[in-house]
């Protein structure tokens, strides 16, 4: 019996083979690949992170420290914690201090957006995609609830998880706002209505979330990961339109597929006067990668930051940081 | 939008039954009412004015964030018991793990027994709490044993430092007033 037919014995679902052949081509080296495909079948570790807006990270700490092995693994950001104990299904949502607010159940890469993109007290800043909101409510902490958060999304299902999250969370600055993305950027472009940051966390295939979400497996398709990259190059040019001069925006999905990260970010630097940032997060990040079947992408897109979850025992994700270097006037029509 | 901000006039009324009520004294809070006489407080940096031009470009669901719903007395909203915690002085009840655990549930209190009064160290001051049963006092309350009932009307309910919202108190039962998504499951 090969390697693979023993994989796909052992395991209840599989990558179909051209998601395995793209994700070989990602990670030529064997052992890499074979590392990957082991961990994808894995549960993820219990990452929360503390909701500073209720309650510090030390409080915090002492209380659930009493009923849970808690680990801050990261000194700068002692919000995030891992609960390094074998959990029932629903035992950290349904504690005490998941009920209060004081923490929320985030996967740890699914928090660097948020730190990329820095929010500081009084920006003004807009998270595009906002749903089911666990970026909004880490950047509103990071805001100490003041300035402005914009929070969009379009669908009424979405915009009720979105509302329940920032009411758990004690969020005070957000406006919630249900629109296309497209029209939103467009509207207030016309206004110039410009904000200091900019999150667009963009709808993407969810290569990364193998492990909390094994049906990725299943839903995968080549087509989707073409028609998200159109739309995904579409969302971040009307992003960019509402950018003040200097400004950040920090593009990420939770997917591997290249079309959807470097060469989106690619796309970016071909056509505005945006300039690539280094980022500096608490994972481990393999640089961007410059070509992809067949396609050469700006070389500066080795800057984004690629995590793998083999890498950091974590699910993926990508994260880019771009500044936007010259205003967008909008011209009347 | 069909929302309705709070003049100085209105902040200024509701502020008063705040103080009277539970010892707020200041809501540094842009303050709207949306429909069931809700009440939401935005901390943002928008004014009014900005709130209803950005109101007519895009479509906005919700601001800020719920505290209080007017009835025939205000009532704190769970989050905003913990929001505006260091101000809270009159009407808490505190209770026990016991209670807690049904509290949480989305279980009324049976208060008709037990009861205990807690007198601020500070004897000028009005605020008390009750306490029901012999749970870990706050450091600055005293507690006295008294046979009259707990307070009537909306009470805050507290458990050690955590608050978990309000309650309607008839004296001898609290009716729960937990939001159902902010209940523990069975």
């Amino acid at each position: 019996m090969s390697q693979q037919e023993r994989v796909r014995k052992e395991y209840k679902y599989t990558m179909k083979p051209l998601f395995e052949q793209r994700m070989r081509s990602l990670l030529p080296e064997e052992r890499d690949f074979a590392a990957f495909e082991k961990i994808v079948h894995t549960q993820p570790k219990n990452f929360i992170r503390c909701n500073t807006l209720k309650i510090s990270p030390a409080v915090l700490f002492e209380r659930l420290n009493k009923r849970w092995s808690v680990v801050q693994p990261f000194q700068s950001y002692p919000e995030i914690m891992l609960i390094n104990n074998a959990l029932l299904p629903g035992e950290l949502g349904n504690a005490l201090e998941h009920l209060l607010g004081y923490y929320y159940v985030q996967e740890v890469s699914s928090m660097m957006p948020s730190l990329a993109l820095n929010p500081k007290p009084n920006e003004k800043i807009l998270d595009l995609c906002a749903a089911p909101g666990s970026k909004t409510s880490q950047i509103a902490a990071r805001m100490q609830n003041t300035g402005t958060l914009i929070a969009n999304d379009f669908k009424l299902d979405r915009i009720k998880i979105l509302a329940a999250t920032l009411e758990r969370s004690g969020v005070s600055n957000a406006v919630i706002t249900r629109n296309d993305a497209i029209t939103v950027c467009s509207r207030l472009a016309k206004r110039n209505f410009k904000f200091d940051k900019i999150l667009l966390d963009a709808p993407c295939s969810g290569e990364g979330t193998l492990r909390s979400s094994p049906k990725t497996f299943l839903m995968w398709n080549p087509k989707m990961i073409d028609n998200l990259a159109r739309m995904q190059k579409k969302l971040l040019a009307f992003a960019l339109k509402i950018l003040k001069e200097g400004g950040t925006l920090v593009y990420s999905t939770c997917t591997h597929a290249p079309e959807e990260n470097e060469g989106v970010i690619n796309f970016a630097l071909k056509n505005f006067p945006v300039r690539i940032e280094s980022l500096s997060l608490p994972l481990n990040c393999r640089s961007g990668i410059t070509s992809w079947e067949g396609e050469e992408y700006n070389p500066d897109v080795k800057k984004t930051c690629r995590i793998y979850p083999h890498d950091n025992d974590s699910e993926g994700f990508f994260v880019s940081k771009l500044t936007l270097l010259e205003e967008f006037k909008e011209t009347l029509a | 939008m069909n929302v309705h901000f709070l003049s100085s006039a209105e902040k200024k009324e509701l502020l008063a039954q705040l103080e009277e009520q539970f010892g707020i004294e200041e809501l540094p809070y842009l303050l709207i009412e949306t429909g069931k006489e809700r009440i939401r407080a935005f901390s943002g940096a928008l004014s009014k004015e900005e709130l209803l031009d950005l109101a007519q470009l895009v479509n906005i669901e919700i601001i800020g964030l719920y505290i209080v719903r007017r009835e025939h007395d205000v009532r704190l909203s769970f989050d905003a018991t913990q929001l505006l915690n260091k101000q809270l002085k009159r009407n808490i009840v505190d209770i026990t793990d016991e209670q807690l655990a049904l509290w949480i549930r989305g279980h009324d209190l049976d208060t008709s027994r037990t009861l205990e009064r807690n007198l601020p160290a500070s004897a000028e001051s009005k605020p008390f709490s009750t306490v029901l049963k012999n749970p870990k006092q706050a450091p600055d309350f005293n507690p006295q044993v008294l046979d009259t009932a707990a307070p009537r009307g909306t009470v805050i309910i507290r458990h050690n430092a955590d608050f978990f919202g309000c309650g309607k108190s008839t004296g001898s039962r609290i009716a729960n007033h937990v939001p159902k998504e902010r209940r523990l499951r069975k």
